[in-house]
């Protein structure tokens, strides 16, 4: 063994498991994958909006030298996916390549594997597909009325989901309210702009391995149930594999057509590998984006600041097909039960179809856009009854212990905490309401708070959640962790490989973690929802616990101790009773694997989390076993003159549980507070006929270091009774509250109110402008 | 592959970089690159023709340096915008380059675009034809033959590309007397081209401006000089009230374009540029 | 046939025209450290050093380096020892997904080696062509500034 550095690794910033790889360029990526013969696949797309296909002929294509191999929907077996089956079937929506009907520009009708890009590509050009064009709805209020084009056979009005929501009497509490108000948001959509795009190589090889797919993903265990489904195979069939990935963000969450592809031209061609990668035009415009929201609220509350009710409507642009849209919906409403005491709500959310790119799940899961409506809104109330932001929120939010309007039971909540932290840092009693100017009178300083609130997972897999882990020591004490989690990049294998080392009591160096290939690891749903610390991280420890006591079973047998009196600290097997060092580590395993024992040490760990059942359609049930918190601060300045916004700073606490690596949790809130300023400020799809106008990051910006936002992470650790050494989860509350922080800074420092995102310099002139005009009447 | 096939060429020389671009057919000047070849990558995607002589200028030493002569300054085509930013010896007016190139794009960007590039390639959204325009720059061009003939940035901007030959230097006049100050304001973030710039160059000398030159470039047509403020500041007797003053001066159509937002910004920098030409110049 | 050099190698290759020194890097010699997120000139992930500047490899043509010195991510790591700013990037936790990382730190290195002791600001505007989409960019400077120190003090040692 090389020297142990990191014993009791919990709570410590040990460097990544695979950070040399990282830095050196050697982590492989599917990227930079290359197999002996491999082709190259492309996606036949549609080009139309909207359209019936009459027929598809590939025959020229297919003569074209260097094409090995062309598909259509007539070699698949016409079977559907989407990504809430168990809890809303009728949004399984989705055929891996379209039968009969293309629903937005890029829709998947087929696809071809070449001897290179070239070939392929003009393999695509020679595919005539016979179209009947179809009228087309790109607004989703217009495809909510009656009369508009119907995209889906089976659904009347384009309302692809609905969730009514309704708890406590509403229409008592409004009347029973001092002060009602009613406020629109709306909220524009997004790109994950993972740097690493969509890539998958699949190989089918019939009569040996089956089916192998590399893919940059954050589930591999989804994606091998979609490809099982719709190929119709068993799940030992098919391999899925993830390499490093360059980034997910909630855009690898589940099986695109590209991956079916792959594997089904790699059967085609005799068993060759097929790399399908998207090019960045691709990953803009046939991935899936962020809902595009319009956030209706009416609320009502006491003089003394008590929330009675609060009501609304929430309409989401969904695009073409559901992807993960239910979920995104349930999220976006029922986070504000996790956040506010709250007793009379009822929120209607409905996503609508339209013939647009596909939106799905993106970091947040909806939160982003709720957490902008309704932070700002709560803003609202509260200067409305002229009570300070920050007193408002502290008289309404959750408590530790509670069980919500809405059935979620909260054990741990830091929220006040986080609160009065953020406040304190940030100087808010000093700052706010206090009409501060900058360097020169027209640039105004203003601040603004928001808060949110997470899962840490989320009943998305079928009916459970789990997670599994297994421990495998070796005879030299070298010890391999093998978990299903998908690592893309937040540092996942790290914190779980820390968790591991804590419960075996041994050094972090001495681990390798073996993550995210279908046919080795334990089974895992992968890395959305937050839910990897806290639900894999559960599963590591378990499966550590499990390995630690076979050591001990065979220290307590060879010494003839009773097993309750040993321990292993620090790389020591020791005697509790005697407090004194039996052995080391090292030797313990020599004594397992030794002539007389000769024992394999494998643990295993298996991690439900305790939740109740959820009914998606209701908003009722308890969908995570705990919830994460936090409060964010933003200071801006505005330049008056040319609208243009500076944060001066942000401060963000944050309930963690506790930090397991405190440089990895401090990244997460860092990334994530800079992806909330861009989407506050520039990020924004622009579509016109449901094209994207803006495919490339010359159009679509991305926050640079030029411009990047100065940031303090403060980690309130409240210990959570069920998480890995008190942790939770914490990868995307971060991003939810940034916009409002920002629109409600904005507020205080010049008295205007932006509801609509982007929040740009000509938004920000044009109402002051109608403010002065107002004064100006008044 | 990333770009269609071409014959690549390397001259070493401007004189035989002219014959070959005179004589090849179907040929194009190769510089920083970070046009030329993003150009010809998307030409590629979209199944369009692309050229099938490419000259690189890279090679030709006397085209990337920058020259002081008494008050001339002479910029070799291929000098890169981090070479001109890093330059001791752009100061006074002259400053305004530097500051200039520091907005233009990012500093990989910078690292290999060149000022000729930038310059031939007329963009109607980039940085430096307004500041040519304010300092007056000539552009050297060089025939087949290697006859050379010298263009205003002026005219250069209004009547037109010279495809036909190579710009390899870019020359000005430093004037003492005068002060220069660029504004601008990005489109969507902080690093990303302007949605509106504007230059003004001018002296001021017993508190009044003389020499004053405006140009404005409102992302949609080529810079422009402003003759209409140009004539109100040349001879004002300056106020705290001119800067505000000023913008009843304007050319108008030069800065609305088609957006109310911008209308309002041009005037916000105006404002603040005329105020801090007088600072500098005082 | 033509001869190029890189991270301190020479290569003889029967270059094409078009080909850009992220196609040879890549394709045809197997350094797939340098990555790429665009193709187009954006990104930064495809950065490389060419005479110790900072370029974007997607828009040079290989053609064009020859004579030249090309160092990538792959040139800096010395045996088993990493260079100090790969290892200021471990240590400060600026990694993430790791994917902009090599052209990340080529940019450092290009500016480290012309400005030991760069201000935040010269930071920022160095890194400015490398998008992170994961970090924030906060724990990056970090580490842009603990690898100067460690070089400084390197240096005193030496």
């Amino acid at each position: 063994m090389t020297k142990p550095n990191f014993t009791n690794p919990v709570g410590k910033s040990v460097p990544r498991i695979d950070g040399k790889g990282l830095v050196t360029g050697q982590a492989k990526y599917v990227f930079d994958m290359k197999l002996p013969g491999m082709l190259v696949g492309k996606m036949l797309r549609s080009p139309h909006a909207h359209a019936r296909i009459l027929s598809i002929d590939t025959s020229k294509a297919e003569q074209l030298p260097g094409v090995s191999a062309i598909i259509t929907a007539k070699d698949t077996n016409l079977i559907k996916f989407g990504s809430n089956e168990y809890f809303f079937p009728h949004t399984v929506d989705q055929l891996p390549l379209e039968d009969e009907k293309v629903r937005y520009i890029g829709d998947e009708l087929g696809a071809v594997a070449a001897i290179d890009e070239e070939t392929a590509e003009k393999a695509l050009k020679l595919i005539d597909v016979e179209y009947e064009i179809l009228p087309a709805v790109f607004d989703m209020q217009e495809a909510m009325k009656p009369g508009a084009p119907q995209i889906h056979d089976h659904v009347r009005n384009n309302m692809g989901v609905i969730l009514p929501t309704n708890f406590g009497n509403v229409e008592r509490a409004l009347k029973e309210s001092d002060y009602v108000r009613e406020d629109v948001f709306y909220c524009s959509d997004a790109a994950h702009c993972c740097l690493e795009p969509h890539v998958c190589i699949g190989r089918w090889e019939v009569f040996s391995d089956k089916i192998t797919l590399w893919v940059s993903t954050q589930a591999p265990f989804k994606v091998r149930e979609a490809l099982a489904k719709t190929l119709k195979l068993e799940l030992n069939d098919i391999r899925v594999i993830k390499l490093a990935v360059g980034g997910g963000f909630g855009g690898k969450l589940e099986m695109l057509p590209m991956d079916f592809a792959a594997c089904l031209l790699s059967k085609k061609a005799g068993g060759l590998p097929v790399k399908i990668c998207y090019s960045r035009e691709e990953e803009f415009c046939f991935s899936r984006r962020k809902h595009g929201m319009i956030y209706k609220l009416k609320s009502g509350v006491k003089k003394d600041g008590t929330l009675m009710a609060i009501t609304g409507e929430v309409i989401a642009d969904g695009g073409g097909y559901c992807s993960y849209g239910p979920t995104v919906m349930a999220a976006a409403i029922m986070r504000i039960f996790i956040v506010y005491k709250i007793k009379n709500f009822r929120i209607t959310g409905y996503r609508i179809y339209t013939n647009t790119p596909v939106s799905g799940a993106i970091r947040g899961f909806g939160g982003v856009q709720s957490g902008f409506s309704i932070e700002s809104h709560i803003d609202l109330l509260a200067r409305g009854i002229g009570m300070d932001p920050v007193a408002f929120r502290l008289k309404n939010i959750t408590e530790p212990n509670m069980v919500t309007a809405n059935k979620m039971i909260i054990s741990s909540n830091g929220l006040k905490e986080c609160i009065e932290r953020s406040a304190r840092a940030a100087g808010w009693t000093e700052k706010h309401a206090k009409n501060r100017q900058g360097k020169e009178p027209h640039l105004r300083r203003g601040i603004g708070i928001g808060l949110a609130a997470d899962v840490m997972g989320s009943k998305m897999y079928k009916s459970h959640e789990s997670a599994g882990a297994m421990i495998k020591i070796e005879e030299d004490g070298s010890i391999y962790l093998f978990t299903g989690a998908a690592d893309t990049g937040q540092g996942a294998n790290t914190a779980l490989s820390q968790i591991a080392a804590q419960a075996l009591g041994v050094s972090y160096d001495r681990i390798r973690c073996i993550a995210a290939d279908t046919g080795i690891t334990p089974f895992d749903t992968g890395s959305f929802a937050s839910r990897v610390t806290f639900i894999s991280g559960n599963a590591a420890l378990l499966a550590a616990q499990d390995a630690k006591k076979q050591i001990l079973e065979i220290v307590a047998q060879e010494h003839r101790i009773e097993i309750s009196d040993l321990d292993i600290e620090a790389e020591n097997i020791i005697n509790r009773k005697t407090s004194t060092v039996l052995m080391s580590f090292d030797k313990a395993l020599e004594l397992c694997y030794s002539f007389d024992y000769g024992r394999q040490i494998i643990g295993r760990g298996s991690f439900n989390p305790k939740t109740t059942p959820v009914d998606f359609r209701t908003g009722e049930g308890n969908v995570s076993s705990s919830y994460s918190f936090e409060a964010q601060i933003a200071e801006v300045e505005v330049n008056t003159e040319t609208g243009v916004i500076k944060v001066l700073k942000m401060w963000d606490a944050h309930d963690v549980g506790k930090a397991i690596n405190p440089s990895s949790v401090e990244s997460q809130i860092e990334g994530s507070v800079a992806m909330g300023v861009g989407y506050t400020f520039y990020e924004d799809l622009e579509m016109k006929n449901g094209r994207i106008l803006n495919p490339n990051f010359a159009d679509y910006r991305l926050m640079r270091s030029r411009g990047c936002v100065p940031i303090e992470t403060i980690l309130i650790e409240t210990h959570d009774p069920q998480g890995p050494f008190g942790a939770k989860g914490m990868g995307e509350a971060a991003l939810l509250p940034t916009s409002a922080a920002i629109a409600n800074a904005l507020q205080d420092a010049v008295g205007i109110r932006l509801t609509e995102l982007p929040i740009t310099p000509a938004k920000v002139l044009k109402a002051l402008e109608e403010k002065k005009k107002k004064e100006k009447e008044a | 592959m990333l770009l269609n096939p071409f014959t690549y060429h390397a001259p070493t020389t401007l004189e035989e970089a002219c014959k070959l671009h005179g004589e090849l057919p179907d040929n194009r000047l190769l510089a920083g690159g970070t046009f030329l070849i993003k150009t010809l990558k998307s030409l590629k995607k979209k199944g369009m023709s692309t050229p099938r002589h490419i000259i690189s200028l890279k090679n030709i030493s006397e085209l990337s340096s920058v020259k002081k002569e008494w008050d001339m300054l002479t910029i070799g085509a291929m000098t890169t915008l981090t070479t001109l930013y890093e330059s001791a010896q752009l100061t006074g007016d002259l400053a305004v380059i530097p500051s200039v190139c520091r907005n233009i794009g990012t500093t990989t960007i910078r690292n290999m675009a060149t000022i000729g590039g930038n310059l031939a390639c007329r963009y109607t959204w980039t940085e430096f034809p307004a500041v040519m325009l304010c300092l007056e720059a000539a552009l050297h061009f060089f025939d087949k033959d290697g006859k050379e003939e010298i263009v205003t940035a002026e005219d250069f901007f209004k009547n037109g590309a010279k495809t036909e030959k190579i710009l390899a230097f870019v020359s000005m006049k430093r004037d003492k007397e005068t002060c220069c100050i660029y504004k601008r304001i990005s489109q969507k973030s902080p690093v990303d081209v302007p949605l509106v710039s504007l230059c003004i160059r001018g002296g001021f000398k017993n508190n009044r401006f003389h020499h004053v030159h405006v140009a404005v470039n409102n992302g949609i047509d080529f810079a422009r000089r402003d003759n209409r403020l140009e004539n109100f500041l040349n001879g004002h007797t300056a106020k705290d009230s001119t800067p505000e003053e000023s913008l009843h001066h304007i050319d108008a159509a030069l800065y609305d374009a088609n957006d109310d937002y911008k209308k309002q910004i041009s005037r916000a920098l105006l404002r603040e540029a005329v105020r801090e030409l007088r600072e500098a110049c005082s | 046939m033509r001869t190029l050099s890189i991270n301190k190698k020479t290569y003889e290759l029967d270059l094409q025209g078009h080909e850009t020194v992220l196609e040879i890097l890549r394709d045809r010699l197997g350094f797939t450290g340098t990555k790429t997120a665009c193709e187009d000139a954006e990104c930064g992930a495809c950065t490389v050093l060419i005479d110790g500047k900072a370029v974007l490899s997607c828009i040079t043509l290989a053609c064009d380096t020859e004579g030249k010195e090309i160092t990538t991510i792959e040139g800096l790591a010395e045996g088993e020892t990493l260079h100090p700013i790969q290892q200021a990037y471990l240590d400060k936790g600026a990694v993430q997904c790791g994917f902009c990382i090599p052209g990340m730190i080529m940019s450092t290195k290009a500016l480290l080696d012309k400005n030991p002791d760069p201000t935040q600001e010269e930071i920022e505007y160095a890194l400015d062509g490398n998008i992170c989409r994961c970090s924030g960019y906060l724990k990056i400077f970090d580490a842009v500034k603990h690898a100067a120190k460690m070089i400084k003090e390197a240096k005193t040692h030496e």
